[in-house]
């Protein structure tokens, strides 16, 4: 099952947690985050945001246990624009099997 | 009529380069690729060529495994131009280890300062600049950066110029470049500089700098540190030697920049340029 489908699954009361992909090498230099996929040979440079969610990818994280945690990192910024910006990220991360979803 | 082959050698590289029909090539080839040192061998002793070039009916055809479509220009300066491109990946391909970043790279007297390529920042202007203010020239488009060390490398290529040159570039530019001026089309000049204005293909220095370059009018020009992680980003979209892991791509890159200073460069005119570098790298005529 794709995140996707496990993202709309949890639209029935499921929530996926997402969690890093193992095989992805981290590089912090100063204060930015790039991640290199060995079997891809892809290369990613994570912005602010990217970065905090990435940090938060140690442990499995269901999206509104996410989208919660950022909001207390930048409390300035609206709920509802945290909480798109939170999802399309971590959307993105999977396509890029950054990290992996678990029911 | 049959068709005339040759093939030459290139150093650095383990096959021939195939001529057909393109006699027209020689002298700018000779003259641009100063110092590879290229010499007519016998096609049948050498393996298959890397690179071919026919002249056709439309003009000077080339292929290789580089292109998935021959190219082809009529005019001989626009083919060996886009000649350059090829012949580079085949130098890759043939060395291995290489990183090879897109920037201009100039020798001050600590070391060899980069400038990443941006669109129309002027990098090939101000390489020359600095050359005639006593920098050496180490590339004005790629350098190569060996595995061991992270040494950035010499091409020996020589420098080339978009023409018309603009006006507020002032007569002293002009006349260096004119002075200096090798093959030209309407398009481009490329620039004959000396060995000692242009280190030979292979010479080897240390990256001490690496200067993103951007031109602005209306701000005052300075020379302000900016973050290895931005300088990293920054050339990871320009390195394009990718036989090498994207592991030891960024690695590596972020060992250069951590060892190197980093900048961006805020100019207006060439002479701000000029003075700003020399006082953070040092100029030997200044």
């Amino acid at each position: 099952m794709t995140c996707q489908q496990q993202k709309n699954k949890g639209r029935n009361n499921i929530r996926p947690c997402y969690l890093r992909n193992p095989i992805i090498v981290e590089r912090s230099i100063d204060d930015a985050v790039f991640l290199v996929n060995p079997e891809t040979d892809a290369i990613f440079y994570l912005n602010q945001v990217g970065t905090a969610i990435w940090q938060l990818l140690t442990e499995p994280i269901n999206l509104s246990e996410a989208v919660a945690t950022v909001q207390q990192a930048f409390p300035d910024v609206q709920p509802k624009h945290i909480a798109e910006d939170v999802s399309k990220l971590i959307d993105e991360m999977s396509d890029r099997n950054l990290v992996m979803c678990r029911s | 009529m049959p068709e005339k082959t040759e093939f030459f050698s290139f150093t650095g590289l383990r096959h021939p380069v195939a001529f057909i029909n393109s006699e027209a090539l020689y002298r700018y080839i000779f003259t641009i690729f100063r110092d590879w040192g290229i010499k007519k061998i016998d096609p049948r002793d050498e393996q298959r060529p890397v690179i071919t070039i026919r002249k056709t009916d439309k003009g000077f055809q080339r292929r290789s495994k580089w292109l998935s479509k021959p190219k082809i220009f009529r005019n001989p300066i626009d083919t060996v131009c886009d000649f350059i491109v090829d012949l580079i990946h085949a130098y890759i391909a043939d060395n291995e280890g290489l990183l090879c970043l897109h920037c201009a790279a100039v020798k001050f007297n600590q070391g060899i300062v980069a400038f990443p390529n941006t669109y129309r920042a002027g990098k090939s202007i101000l390489s020359l600049k600095l050359v005639s203010c006593g920098g050496q020239l180490f590339t004005d488009d790629v350098l190569p950066i060996t595995s061991h060390g992270n040494f950035g490398m010499a091409l020996g290529i020589l420098p080339r110029l978009r023409l018309p040159l603009p006006e507020a570039l002032g007569g002293a530019f002009s006349n260096f470049a004119f002075e200096h001026a090798g093959p030209k089309s309407d398009r481009y000049l490329y620039v004959k500089l000396s060995k000692l204005e242009q280190a030979e293909l292979g010479t080897k220095a240390p990256i001490r700098g690496i200067t993103i370059l951007q031109r602005d009018t209306a701000a005052k020009p300075a020379l302000m540190k900016v973050k290895n992680s931005t300088v990293v980003r920054d050339v990871i979209l320009r390195n394009f030697a990718r036989q090498n892991s994207a592991l030891e791509i960024v690695d590596r890159l972020y060992s250069i920049a951590e060892k190197a200073d980093c900048y961006t460069l805020r100019y207006a005119s060439l002479d701000q340029a000029v003075e700003l570098l020399d006082d953070a790298f040092g100029l030997h005529n200044r």
